[in-house]
């Protein structure tokens, strides 16, 4: 997989500025340089952004949570391909499987750049907040949470408006574009979120083990440990 | 007649001009050295701006980072000489590698930000823009040195300075900010409030640097480094405290 650096940059520009129709391009193109393109801004600023999530447990969380972040992404895309191909023609779009996930790959890779952009300050915050074997390892992990999860929360918010944008322009209608996107967003949440599951330790536990999957990887879902959750929480 | 007839004409409302925010984007009238900069980093910085985009931008700049560190350097040494000993050194070294390291580190968000609010932004631009924030920042600050000066020489408590240089720095940040955001209009305009986003990262990006570079103001014969990480907040409301 080749980045094409020397464009990179203005493609990049285009993406984040989102009114040179790049994006547009891509999704009416039959060419499939965007695929990789997109592909490769995933890795490399959702694996940075990974990176310093995983840093604050050490060196190998921070390797571990790089490499498994944009596969988080990636798995949910595939295992939904199909799905999402064929909710943007039920619900009025005029783009097949293919060019819905180039859409939805544009907005991931709008996603990772934000993302991408702020990992130099998180992996500062990660160095300077007190270490997992500190006294205060637990409510500093419950802050790097909160942050990390209004990061990705704002970046989200963005890269779905930026989706929607696009939607637009190859739907029946904006009624029909704006039912497209709830769809598509509702299918890779629920994936997303198990496959997220699947992939854990992500944030991981002060004190339990590092490691790049948990031993029980297959066993329960991410609905089951919130409804866990939830009828222990009360 | 036709009652339609008799209705008035309104007057033809006046054409919507978007005002330049960088009136003054144009080469510099005489070479550009260090006086020319500093004169035209506080009257025109439009001409700055314009000699590190399109004219001669490694000169510019090169004039931007001297003032940038002398002005950091010696508001450090003001800082330094609150407590004397160790800090007339170790105080200009870490508020001169603080603001390096935090505009190092939100440089990538500015960029990205500034393109996602529609600005036609590239790494340099935004480099250069960062770069002319920080030495109008570094010029007020100096401006601001002697009446820190004053009072490093005659109060006792660390809180009271500690209070009197965030004040400091926050007034100077202003002028630095405004100066990027009227910068960054001039390639296009900012919609969405990004570059406020951004704003407010860079500032508590700063806030935390002066916590975990501490003591900045304080006896620094102990330790060069704090023992313990800390959030900003948190440090600031114990010194208060103690205080």
């Amino acid at each position: 997989m080749i980045l094409p650096i020397r464009h990179s940059g203005k493609t990049w520009n285009g993406l984040l500025l989102g009114d040179r129709g790049i994006a547009d391009a891509w999704v009416e193109s039959r060419r499939l340089d965007s695929i990789p393109f997109c592909l490769a801004t995933i890795f490399l600023g959702v694996g940075l952004y990974g990176a310093s999530i995983g840093m604050w447990q050490g060196g190998w969380q921070a390797v571990f949570v790089a490499i498994k972040l944009p596969w988080v992404i990636v798995l949910t895309l595939a295992t939904n391909a199909l799905l999402n191909g064929l909710l943007a023609r039920l619900l009025g779009m005029d783009i097949g499987l293919r060019q819905t996930m180039v859409a939805l790959l544009s907005a991931f890779a709008v996603f990772s750049l934000i993302v991408g952009s702020l990992f130099p300050i998180t992996i500062g915050m990660a160095w300077d907040a007190p270490p997992p074997d500190s006294e205060k390892a637990g409510v500093t992990h419950r802050h790097l949470i909160l942050v990390h999860t209004a990061i990705i929360v704002a970046a989200g918010v963005v890269s779905t408006g930026r989706l929607l944008m696009l939607l637009k322009r190859f739907a029946q209608s904006d009624s029909a574009a704006a039912r497209c996107l709830f769809a598509l967003l509702a299918g890779n949440l629920f994936a997303g979120a198990q496959i997220g599951f699947l992939l854990r330790p992500i944030f991981g536990q002060p004190g339990l083990k590092i490691e790049f999957l948990r031993p029980d990887l297959f066993e329960g879902n991410f609905y089951e440990s919130v409804w866990w959750a939830l009828r222990h929480a009360f | 007649m036709d009652k339609k007839d008799q209705t008035p004409e309104p007057p033809e409302l006046p054409e919507k001009t978007h005002e330049d925010p960088l009136k003054d984007y144009e080469a510099m009238e005489n070479s550009p050295d260090l006086a020319a900069t500093i004169d035209n980093l506080l009257k025109s910085p439009g001409r700055v701006l314009y000699e590190w985009q399109e004219g001669r931008g490694g000169l510019v700049g090169r004039h931007l980072g001297l003032i940038a560190a002398v002005a950091f350097l010696l508001f450090g040494l003001i800082l330094g000489l609150f407590s004397g000993g160790t800090q007339l050194w170790a105080a200009p070294v870490k508020v001169f590698g603080g603001i390096l390291v935090s505009a190092l580190i939100t440089l990538p968000s500015l960029y990205v930000f500034s393109c996602l609010g529609g600005i036609d932004m590239t790494l340099r631009k935004a480099g250069g823009l960062l770069l002319l924030g920080l030495a109008l920042v570094g010029m007020v600050l100096l401006g601001l040195c002697p009446v820190a000066w004053i009072f490093s020489q005659s109060t006792q408590s660390v809180g009271f300075m500690g209070f009197l240089v965030l004040l400091f720095w926050l007034v100077s940040l202003c002028f630095g900010v405004l100066l990027i955001f009227r910068s960054a209009r001039k390639f296009g305009t900012d919609r969405g409030g990004y570059l406020v986003l951004w704003a407010l990262i860079f500032v508590t990006v700063t806030m935390q640097m002066s916590t975990s570079l501490r003591p900045i103001i304080g006896p620094a014969e102990e330790t060069f480094l704090p023992q313990e990480k800390r959030f900003f907040l948190g440090h600031w409301f114990e010194v208060m405290g103690e205080e």
